[in-house]
């Protein structure tokens, strides 16, 4: 009688909690649609910024390219490290020592709070390689924020597909890059693509790596590697805190939102995929 | 001459024995089956025939198995040794792939090109097992479509696919149902011809129906192996006896 109670009252917190969330999700994105829904027009996404101070006009044109280009740089960056380790770690070191150290330095590296790779990056790249703040210095530093991320969800889906593959494949003697190559990674492909965009989404959110970094506020993110850009998430920053649109700020972050929905239900709808290929 | 041949095995799991001085050996042409209680070593003396026991954490063993002549610790690529020695397992395992690619996993990666030559060992393979009638018409749709049955004996085609000299089953009827078994004990019956084939199986009837000779272990220890009949009529040792008599109450 009891346990009952106490499970009603754990299932009752467990809605209540759920609700909360999609609630509070909910308001942030209709408060957003509410104050910066008017603002948006063609316009605004194909325009640059304009009007004295910068930005109270215009649109956000370059800001949306080249956070469009700090991920794509990221992601060019981190990908075959990043699959490289996962593979690494799921097909050839598994439960070996130097896996289990990578493994700790991977969740290390995930625990390092994104100003610190920003300024990381910025004394290396940005002064000592004389990179200058610049597209290259924004996607290096983004690269390693998310390269944890990549490399957990690889490793996680590749150790996700059947061991018995594995074992029938080594049973005819047919090498491990064969195999992975015929059957754990195409089997494997639906979850790490979805990692890849959830990092995407992460990268294309984060402010405080590329503001020491890349982010001008204004420039025309034309994606030459060596000029600054202007980002969505930083140009958000700078017309919020210097109050010069709270109009454009709020339109601004709707786009950002938008982007950033649109990436994770990309990345959502192809992990349902791969649980279903996994069931299967 | 004998196909695999046990000189002064033992295996071990970390510090635990589980294979005690196995001598014993296995001829070209027969069918052998393995017979003891669970956690015998029945898995472990298989796959350290062809070194997959090797993969597991903590595996180690001494003494010796000689394939087709030569000692298995000293073949220094693998793959030689894992294409004359077939595995099949208990559990019917599908590649994710078509039927057709199942059967040719192992070729195409040893280097068979040809488009007539792979269509005449996937056809060649898939007749062995019995399978081909039933799937020619649908050669390139997914082999995990296939029943538990289908896919055991797509298992063994692909298995054969490569030209093994030594084929190794690990019950690999234990999950399929007595139409399928009766299929599979027919087709190792005739694969028996050209092959040395070594079935675990818990099953004492099966092992009566179809092997030549079988082998009892207990413990990790081998008891006695003697030709099928024998072994099951007139033991020798008394623990043969007691295991044996269970089939008949
Ligand atoms: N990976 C492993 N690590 C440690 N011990 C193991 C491992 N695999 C098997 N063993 C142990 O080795 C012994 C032999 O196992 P094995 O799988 O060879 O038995 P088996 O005769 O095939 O049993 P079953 O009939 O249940 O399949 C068992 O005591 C088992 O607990
Ligand atoms: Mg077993």
């Amino acid at each position: 009688m009891k346990k009952a109670i106490t499970d009603l009252l754990l299932l009752g917190w467990f809605w209540v909690s759920g609700l909360l969330i999609l609630v509070i999700l909910l308001a942030i994105i209709i408060y957003l649609i509410w104050r910066g829904g008017p603002f948006i027009s063609s316009g605004f996404i194909l325009e640059s910024p304009g009007g004295f101070p910068l930005g109270t006009e215009g649109g956000i044109f370059p800001a949306i390219k080249g956070t469009l280009w700090l991920i794509l740089l990221a992601l060019v960056i981190s990908i075959v490290p990043g699959l490289l380790t996962a593979i690494y770690l799921s097909e050839y070191g598994r439960s070996g020592r130097l896996a289990e150290i990578i493994n700790l330095l991977v969740q290390s590296m995930a625990g390092i709070p994104s100003i610190i790779t920003g300024l990381f990056v910025y004394a290396l790249g940005v002064v000592t390689l004389g990179w200058g703040i610049s597209l290259l210095a924004g996607g290096f530093a983004l690269a390693i924020m998310v390269f944890p991320v990549i490399v957990v969800s690889s490793r996680d889906a590749l150790l996700a597909v059947d061991e018995n593959y594995r074992l029938v494949a080594n049973s005819l003697g047919v090498s491990k890059s064969y195999t992975l190559y015929r059957v754990i990674f195409p089997r494997a492909a639906a979850g790490i693509t979805a990692g890849l965009l959830l990092a995407l989404g992460y990268a294309a959110g984060a402010t405080a790596p590329i503001m020491v970094t890349a982010a001008a506020v204004i420039a025309s993110s034309s994606g030459a590697l060596l000029e600054p850009v202007m980002a969505l998430p930083y140009h958000l920053y700078i017309l919020f805190n210097e109050h010069l649109s709270m109009n454009h700020a709020y339109a601004t972050a709707l786009v950002l939102v938008g982007l950033l929905l649109f990436i994770n239900i990309l990345a959502l709808s192809l992990s349902s995929l791969q649980e279903r290929i996994n069931r299967h | 001459m004998s196909t695999v041949e046990f000189i002064d095995f033992h295996a071990f799991y970390g510090q635990k024995a589980v294979l005690h001085n196995i001598n014993v050996e296995f001829g070209p042409k027969s069918i052998t089956a393995i017979i003891g209680p669970s956690g015998c070593g029945k898995t472990t003396l298989l796959r350290s025939i062809n070194r997959t026991a090797e993969m597991e954490r903590g595996f180690n063993s001494h003494g010796d198995i000689r394939v087709l002549g030569g000692s298995i610790k000293e073949v220094r690529n693998l793959s030689v040794l894992r294409r004359q020695v077939g595995m099949v397992y208990q559990t019917p395992v599908a590649l994710p792939l078509s039927i057709m690619e199942n059967v040719l996993f192992g070729p195409r990666y040893y280097g068979v090109k040809n488009r007539s030559d792979l269509d005449a060992i996937m056809e060649k393979c898939l007749r062995q097992v019995a399978l081909w009638d039933e799937v020619k018409d649908r050669l390139k749709r997914p082999a995990a479509q296939l029943s538990g049955g289908q896919k055991q004996r797509l298992a063994i085609a692909r298995a054969l696919a490569v030209e093994p000299r030594v084929l190794l089953l690990d019950e690999p009827c234990s999950s399929l149902d007595p139409a399928s078994t009766g299929l599979i004990e027919d087709l190792l019956t005739q694969l028996a011809e050209g092959l040395c084939i070594i079935i675990v199986t818990h099953n004492l009837f099966q092992a009566r129906r179809i092997s030549h000779e079988t082998a009892f272990i207990l413990d990790g220890r081998l008891i006695e192996k003697a030709p099928t009949q024998k072994l099951f009529e007139s033991p020798d040792s008394p623990k043969t006896r007691g295991f044996v008599s269970g089939l008949f109450g």
